[in-house]
């Protein structure tokens, strides 16, 4: 009787489908990622259903923490490097090139005016560890607002983005708007996320 | 390795013949690879992009005094919200100038507290269109508090809404009814 043998083969696997797929992800998350840019300070958005995604140009950020500071940032670093210039020849800060280029590295700064030159002196892992102000924005001081204007000038197409944390109190939040109210600033986005 | 070499059997006279090259590269360590850029792009990756909501809000004249607010728009075609300390939200359909802590009704954010409430006064309204909501975040609300209410306006479709300040009178009706405990009317 003719005995079927069955073709003996090695535990070999053919890997050539495998790496195909595996490729294939990893362009599709090369293409769509963006990465996480560094934060200087953790605010926690509130959620809602709105579904409008905040731009990615074009945008500037006033930043609530829980504990009513303010911190103002720019997502576009190209946009950067013109605010800084504004702010500089505007308020005579004295900012080197080299600060100025050290600025348009960071994404959001919470300090003022007086303290701005120091801080971007500050090694990157010194700037980190630095405990912030705050740009200050009340009734006796509205820096904060000199820095919307300041990013409105070097940016006509600028909008602004008001990011507040879910603790954040609302009085934080009213001085914001009455101050901005009073520069002639009535339109805002409010950064949330998703449900 | 996927491919496991397998002894050579017999091996006539000890000749050292040259492995036969099948003619595929071992894809293995290539998947890896593969794999590990895959592993890092999906840890660094934000997905949840951020949303955002767009508020205008009412242009200031300092000249004008402001507490004219309410008294051109009927009464039944308003409804005031005032959003207070530890998640808790008010409503009343009455003057600004005598408003007391009886006429606050305590509801929640939840969709049979406020976006009903809502509704049903904005359907009981004698010229719905026109029906205005005023939003008052006291100074104990939360920012929060704030985006929730403006999702109500949006999921409600209400477009006529702003946010005001707070006056003394609501102030004090504010501060008797926040002695009640919470959920009680």
């Amino acid at each position: 009787m003719a005995q079927v043998k069955p073709k003996r083969h090695g535990p070999a696997m053919d890997m050539t489908a495998m790496c195909d797929v595996a490729f294939l992800l990893l362009t599709f998350f090369i293409m769509t990622t963006t990465f996480k840019s560094q934060e200087t300070v953790k605010i926690v958005t509130p959620s809602s259903i709105s579904k409008l995604i905040v731009e990615e140009k074009n945008i500037g950020t006033v930043s609530i923490t829980d504990d009513g500071k303010y911190y103002f940032g720019i997502t576009e670093p190209m946009e950067r490097r013109a605010f800084i210039n504004v702010l500089n020849s505007k308020f005579e800060l004295g900012l080197t090139a080299a600060e100025q280029n050290e600025y348009t590295k960071i994404a959001e700064v919470g300090i003022g005016k007086d303290g701005i030159k120091s801080y971007l002196n500050l090694s990157k892992g010194d700037r980190e560890k630095a405990k912030l102000p705050g740009i200050p924005c009340d009734s006796t001081n509205t820096e904060l607002v000199d820095w919307v204007k300041a990013y409105a000038e070097s940016n006509p197409a600028g909008n602004l983005a008001i990011r507040g944390d879910v603790k954040t109190q609302y009085p934080a939040v009213k001085i914001l708007f009455d101050e901005l109210a009073k520069a002639k600033v009535y339109k805002f986005r409010l950064v949330t996320k998703g449900e | 390795m996927a491919e496991i070499q397998e002894k050579d059997s017999g091996g006539k006279g000890g000749k050292v013949r040259s492995k036969k090259n099948s003619g595929k590269p071992d894809m293995t360590p290539m998947v890896d690879l593969g794999f590990l850029l895959i592993t890092f792009f999906m840890f660094t990756t934000t997905f949840s992009k951020p949303n955002m909501m767009k508020l205008n809000m009412p242009e200031k004249d300092e000249d004008k005094p402001e507490d004219q607010e309410t008294s051109e728009i009927k009464l039944s075609n308003t409804i005031t919200v005032i959003m207070g300390k530890d998640d808790r939200v008010f409503w009343y359909q009455q003057a600004v100038s005598d408003v007391t802590a009886a006429d606050l009704y305590e509801t929640d954010y939840s969709a049979e507290g406020i976006r009903a409430e809502i509704m049903k006064k904005k359907l009981a309204a004698i010229d719905s269109s026109k029906f205005t909501i005023i939003l008052k975040p006291t100074n104990e609300a939360t920012f929060k508090n704030t985006v929730d209410i403006l999702d109500e306006m949006d999921i409600t479709g209400n477009k006529l809404y702003a946010i005001v300040d707070v006056q003394k009178q609501e102030e004090e009706a504010y501060q008797e009814k926040m002695k009640t405990p919470k959920g009680g009317n």
